[in-house]
């Protein structure tokens, strides 16, 4: 599952990246940010990004997900601060959802 | 000093053939704020001062002939930030004046301690965005936590912020979106709309939440309320406050060249 989710966000990185110019393209890692200060996309396209990430869930996966939503905001760590904590994140929503 | 002759004072006699000014209030509205006390009017021939107590801090406005009758009654300034503490003056003007009004007001001991930019937008076609997280129209119920949000978050001199009783209308004519994180205030919207306009008066985060998903969710969930009834919006912004220009730009709104000038007298430390 944990491979399957690092795709699933591979590949709405790529797809936002389309929408991103040359010099804000991004890619997996654990030092981008994807809110807060010194985040790496503005709000629109964090937005973008989680539209992406939440309609391929449910192609691949068959699952309805609503990322963002109040609980996952008042976390003290914030599950959208980076890929590696969003992935966590949906890994741990999936395993409710089965 | 004439403030005793407050009550009887009829504003449009005083201010008659009076243009210059910093005050955009009908005149209705002052007469009436006059006839309760609420404004104090100070004039002789040449120029009026009306004194509002804010609730934190007094706001002064002027009517004279041109910026020569504030020059020559310097004296009737004094007394009026003499007799008062936290004296403001706002004036707004096109950008090219600002010079010209630092100038005007340094000579007679004010400084600027502050300028609100104006921004805005027309929508010509309707878009809806996506609301991230649920906002909500704030209820009575906040009121106590709007408040303490809005004092720890802003300057009350500069940021037009709304007395209590002005927050009970707002509240009352469903004017403040909210979002709760944990049950608790984490952001809200304050905004006002007329026939044809809506204006974003005061977005407010809490701190710990300040990363653009809460202000874009807020600033969604109001376009998306105004799509079928509005074209025009517009909001005033602190010249400092870098942190929202991002969200704004992404909004579509841009600097209209009309700005706030905020004076305050020069003994006043910022």
């Amino acid at each position: 599952m944990k491979n399957q989710i690092r795709n699933i966000i591979n590949e709405a990185i790529s797809e936002l990246n389309e929408q991103l110019d040359d010099d804000k393209q991004l890619e997996y890692s654990d030092s981008v940010r994807l809110i807060g200060k010194h985040a790496a996309i503005d709000s629109m396209e964090f937005v973008t990004f989680i539209t992406i990430l939440e309609e391929l869930i449910e192609d691949e996966l068959d699952v309805n997900m609503k990322l963002v939503s109040d609980k996952a905001f008042s976390r003290e760590r914030s599950p959208f601060l980076s890929f590696k904590t969003l992935e966590e994140f949906i890994e741990e929503l999936l395993s409710k959802e089965v | 000093m004439e403030d005793e002759k407050n009550k009887k004072i009829i504003l449009y006699n005083l201010i008659k053939g009076k243009r210059y000014s910093n005050c955009f209030i009908p005149i209705t509205t002052l007469q009436s704020k006059i006839d309760s006390l609420e404004i104090i009017a100070y004039y002789n021939s040449d120029i009026v001062y009306l004194v509002e107590k804010k609730e934190k801090y007094i706001q002064v406005y002027f009517y004279c002939k041109d910026s020569n009758d504030i020059y020559d009654n310097v004296k009737l300034l004094n007394e009026i930030v003499n007799k008062y503490k936290d004296v403001v003056i706002s004036i707004i003007a096109s950008r090219e004046s600002k010079i010209t009004y630092v100038d005007m007001f340094k000579n007679i001991g004010f400084i600027l301690y502050n300028t609100h930019v104006r921004k805005s937008v027309n929508i010509n076609e309707q878009k809806n965005y996506r609301e991230l997280l649920d906002t909500l129209y704030a209820t009575d119920q906040d009121k106590e936590c709007i408040e303490s949000l809005l004092h720890s978050s802003f300057d009350y001199k500069t940021s037009f912020l709304p007395s209590s009783e002005e927050l009970s209308t707002l509240l009352n004519q469903q004017s403040i979106i909210k979002i709760d994180i944990n049950n608790e205030l984490a952001g809200l919207l304050i905004f006002e709309d007329t026939k044809y306009k809506s204006y974003a008066r005061i977005l407010c985060i809490k701190e710990k939440y300040r990363n653009n998903v809460l202000g874009y969710s807020l600033f969604a969930k109001y376009f998306n309320m105004h799509v079928n009834t509005t074209k025009q919006f517009y909001l005033w912004v602190d010249e400092d406050n870098k942190n929202v220009v991002g969200l704004h730009n992404k909004f579509g709104y841009k600097e209209d060249g009309i700005e706030n000038y905020i004076f305050v007298p020069e003994t006043i430390d910022r």
